[in-house]
């Protein structure tokens, strides 16, 4: 798996668990991957938007501030989340099978 | 600091994006950018051209810059034999020495495809930008500006082709009284200043408001006249029969129309 496809499954990931606001999962994952930048996670957000994935949407506004921006799972998303997961998956049992833990 | 970065990225996004697709971008990033310092926001996101850089979608930014290099060229490959002969006749006069109609045979032809350029970029250009272009609620100053100035130089040009093709000798030699060569000049002149125009207006039209595309269609017939009356003076090759100015009138009067009206249309 490619880390590109890493990162694409941790955002499916976390969309799985429910719509999430955009600049957050963009924090999130930063945090979690800090050598990649906001902007390289934020391309791989709007690609999963323009394959049908995800959806955008405005949602509610945090203290009367701007309208924010949702992301949700579409259908697609979900079999690509699954999809992802079991190449997950599939790698972690081969890379167990050579003792790399 | 952070207003910096975000027109940056606002420029950066209308040029690799699609219109639509740059407004959505810069919507989230207004979001993203907020309350971090230009320092955060270089480590966090890169520079703004790279952050959108990796938004393009390679195929159609791919066909974004073959418009904007076919654009380029229908204003700008036209003038390349005006630049050179400027040159040359610049090292003529210098050197005083040399034939001036065996300088005027060397030229390349690049001029003479202005008949095929000028239509091609009026039609490209309009049909690019009518389709893809975003409009903007107040007609930006630069515009008008430039719209004017070009509007002179078309004026100038037309009052130039009316005293040499109703052969008004008397006018051009108080215009020019030292040298005859000198109105060739003012034509380059003339067309490079359209040529810079036109390119800004076209790279205007791409990162913000679609009507900058007026300027670019003025200045493709500003300089199309230019260089239709430049190549008439330094061939000479004209038919001494009578009525001989009517083609060129007709021509003149057809680059002036569509221009005009090539502008009109890009402003609504």
């Amino acid at each position: 798996m490619l880390k590109k496809d890493l990162l694409e499954l941790c955002l499916l990931h976390l969309m799985a668990q429910g719509d999430q606001y955009g600049y957050e999962l963009l924090r999130r994952l930063h945090a979690v991957f800090p050598d990649v930048q906001e902007s390289a996670i934020y391309a791989i957000l709007r690609q999963l938007c323009r394959e049908g994935a995800t959806e955008r949407y405005q949602g509610g506004t945090a203290s009367g501030g701007p309208a924010r921006k949702y992301y949700r799972l579409t259908e697609a998303g979900q079999s690509r989340h699954t999809a992802l997961l079991e190449a997950w998956r599939g790698t972690r049992d081969a890379l167990a099978a050579l003792g790399i833990q | 600091m952070r207003r910096d970065y975000l027109s940056r990225l606002s420029l950066a996004a209308r040029w690799y994006l699609p219109p639509a697709e740059a407004a959505e971008v810069l919507e989230d990033y207004r979001e993203i950018v907020a309350g971090r310092s230009e320092e955060e926001l270089r480590r966090d996101l890169g520079t703004p051209r790279a952050a959108m850089k990796q938004l393009a979608q390679p195929r159609a930014y791919r066909r974004w810059l073959a418009v904007f290099g076919i654009l380029s060229v229908c204003l700008l490959l036209p003038m390349v034999d005006v630049v050179e002969t400027g040159f040359s006749m610049l090292l003529f006069e210098l050197s005083r020495d040399g034939n001036f109609l065996a300088l005027a045979n060397s030229v390349p032809a690049t001029s003479q495809l202005t008949v095929l350029l000028f239509p091609a970029g009026t039609v490209l250009s309009f049909v690019w930008f009518r389709r893809t272009g975003e409009k903007g609620k107040a007609l930006p100053k630069g515009i008008l500006l430039l719209l004017s100035i070009l509007l002179l130089g078309m004026a100038w040009v037309w009052f130039l082709a009316w005293t040499i093709l109703t052969e008004q000798w008397d006018v051009l030699n108080f215009l020019f009284p030292q040298n005859g060569y000198t109105v060739t000049q003012v034509l380059s002149l003339n067309i490079l200043v359209a040529g810079a125009a036109g390119m800004a207006g076209l790279i205007k039209a791409r990162l913000g408001d679609h009507r900058w595309l007026a300027v670019y269609m003025m200045s493709l017939a500003g300089a199309g006249l230019a260089i239709f009356l430049w190549r008439m003076l330094t061939r000479m090759n004209y038919d001494p029969s009578a009525n001989w100015q009517f083609p060129y009138w007709i021509r003149i009067a057809f680059i002036t129309a569509v221009g005009l009206l090539g502008t009109g249309v890009s402003l609504c």
